[in-house]
């Protein structure tokens, strides 16, 4: 009897079942956040951002437990061309010295297999506005060093105007994709 | 018509094509509200032109704030631009305008208000430490009182050309120090002074006033200093910018409106000059630190194509 309350006091204290959320951590160096944008509409010019942070949070039984946050050292852009990166990074585009992060802080996450919807906020240049995100889970899994690793891919499109990095139209396209790959490792 | 061709219309209706059908538009509604009194100077009608003209260029290429307080803070300027002279227009109403002792700490509210405002998330850092600020509006305030002076004692047109000069040097700098929409704001504003300049010496009874001078230099020295602590403008280059207006001041020595002008202008190019020389020094050093060893294979394009 007393072993078969102790066992019902663990199960109510969340200690007798391994808990359904897990948090991982973001790996910068196996995170890669790409953004593209028309040059006149004649090619496509690719960037990224090398300073990735954040954690994800993901529930496998209830999917809209799950969340994610992100946050995005703006300075650390790259795009082949030093004078095109201190450009970006100046006054008239992203403006680091007064707008030095980008953030997304997640409000809704929808699942399907492992396919998620990831409604959330996204802040760019001061400016917040609400997006969906669309990941795809790649792999769950142990590495050699017996940590354990999750990645997604996902991709989304946004207008940069609505965030007021607006700078040279039209030589600089309006809309702007992002592509990302997240490798988190498990807290 | 292809995209290369709209950047240019684009840019180029929005730095002078909407300013100076602003500054025309209320130049002829001030100048013919005006013609009962062929004799009297006007100094609100050129200050309300220059200042709504100057708004609509600094606005048109950068924005408009769409919040108060604006999120990006750069879009104080355009706000600024209106309400600064609307405020020196009270002092010229006054008649106070001519004492040293009421126009000096009003501009020197002025600056340090708009460097507040515009500034306020970096002021004191690393990109906008507590000395370089302070002898930037110091330098600013002295550009602000030449300006002024000169304007007391000399018809509009020298005081404009100076400004129009300060402003086309550190437009071309702004653009070499890669801050291409800044620079073209400046563009702006140079574009506009000058414009503003030939129309004050054809008609004399358009003076200054104080709400001139701020209307000019509210967001001339405002674009300035984003250029520099927002941008990559040199500071070296920046003081000389921020001080190149002071070439108004020389127009005290001629006896008549052109040689006066031509002389403020002169000045005020030649500061400037030295502005521009020293950002370009400054990229090249620039580039030459950042320049591989050897040529890389496959990438020969430069920065042009942006």
């Amino acid at each position: 009897m007393k072993f078969a309350s102790l066992g019902l006091a663990l199960a109510l204290t969340g200690f007798a079942a391994p808990a359904a959320a897990q948090t991982f951590a973001i790996d910068n160096s196996h995170a890669s956040v790409l953004f593209f944008a028309k040059h006149f509409g004649f090619s496509t010019t690719a960037g990224r951002f090398n300073t990735v942070g954040g954690e994800f949070t993901i529930d496998e039984k209830d999917a809209s437990k799950s969340s994610v946050k992100l946050e995005i050292k703006v300075d650390s852009l790259e795009t082949n061309d030093a004078k095109r990166n201190e450009h970006l990074r100046g006054p008239d585009f992203f403006d680091v010295k007064q707008f030095p992060t980008a953030t997304f802080q997640s409000t809704a996450v929808k699942a399907s297999g492992d396919t998620f919807d990831v409604t959330g906020d996204l802040t760019i240049k001061g400016v917040k506005k609400s997006v969906t995100l669309k990941l795809k889970r790649n792999a769950t899994g142990e590495d050699p060093w017996k940590n354990v690793r999750t990645g997604f891919d996902g991709e989304l499109v946004i207008n940069r105007n609505d965030f007021g990095v607006n700078g040279l139209p039209p030589v600089v396209g309006p809309d702007i994709k992002l592509w990302l790959s997240l490798e988190g490792i498990k807290k | 018509m292809d995209a290369v061709t709209e950047l240019k219309v684009q840019t180029i209706l929005a730095l002078a094509g909407a300013p100076l059908l602003t500054l025309g538009a209320v130049l002829a509604a001030g100048l013919w509200s005006a013609r009962r009194f062929p004799e009297r100077a006007l100094p609100g009608v050129l200050a309300a032109a220059l200042a709504l003209a100057l708004a609509v260029a600094w606005g048109g290429l950068v924005g408009y704030p769409t919040t108060l307080p604006p999120i990006d803070r750069k879009l104080w300027v355009p706000a600024l631009t209106l309400a600064v002279p609307a405020l020196f227009a009270l002092i010229d109403r006054s008649g106070k305008a001519d004492r040293l002792g009421v126009v000096a700490p009003l501009a020197a509210l002025t600056i340090i208000g708009s460097v507040t405002l515009v500034f306020a998330p970096i002021l004191g850092g690393e990109y906008a430490p507590a000395d370089r600020v302070g002898v930037g509006a110091a330098l600013a305030l002295a550009a602000w009182l030449s300006l002024d002076r000169a304007s007391r004692a000399l018809p509009a047109a020298p005081a404009l050309a100076a400004v129009c000069f300060s402003a086309l040097g550190a437009a071309l700098a702004s653009a070499m120090a890669g801050t291409a929409l800044v620079g073209q704001a400046l563009g702006g504003i140079s574009c506009v002074a000058g414009v503003a300049s030939i129309i004050a010496w054809r008609v004399p009874r358009l003076t200054l006033g104080a709400a001139g001078v701020a209307a000019l230099l509210t967001p001339y020295l405002a674009t300035v200093a984003i250029a520099t602590l927002y941008g990559e403008l040199p500071v070296t280059a920046a003081a000389l910018f921020l001080l190149a207006p002071i070439g108004a001041a020389t127009a005290l020595f001629a006896r008549s409106v052109v040689p006066a002008t031509l002389l403020a202008a002169l000045t005020a190019a030649v500061i400037a000059a030295g502005g521009v020389a020293l950002t370009r020094q400054a990229e090249a050093a620039k580039a030459a630190q950042a320049a591989p060893a050897e040529p890389a294979i496959g990438n020969p394009t430069s920065y042009d194509q942006l």
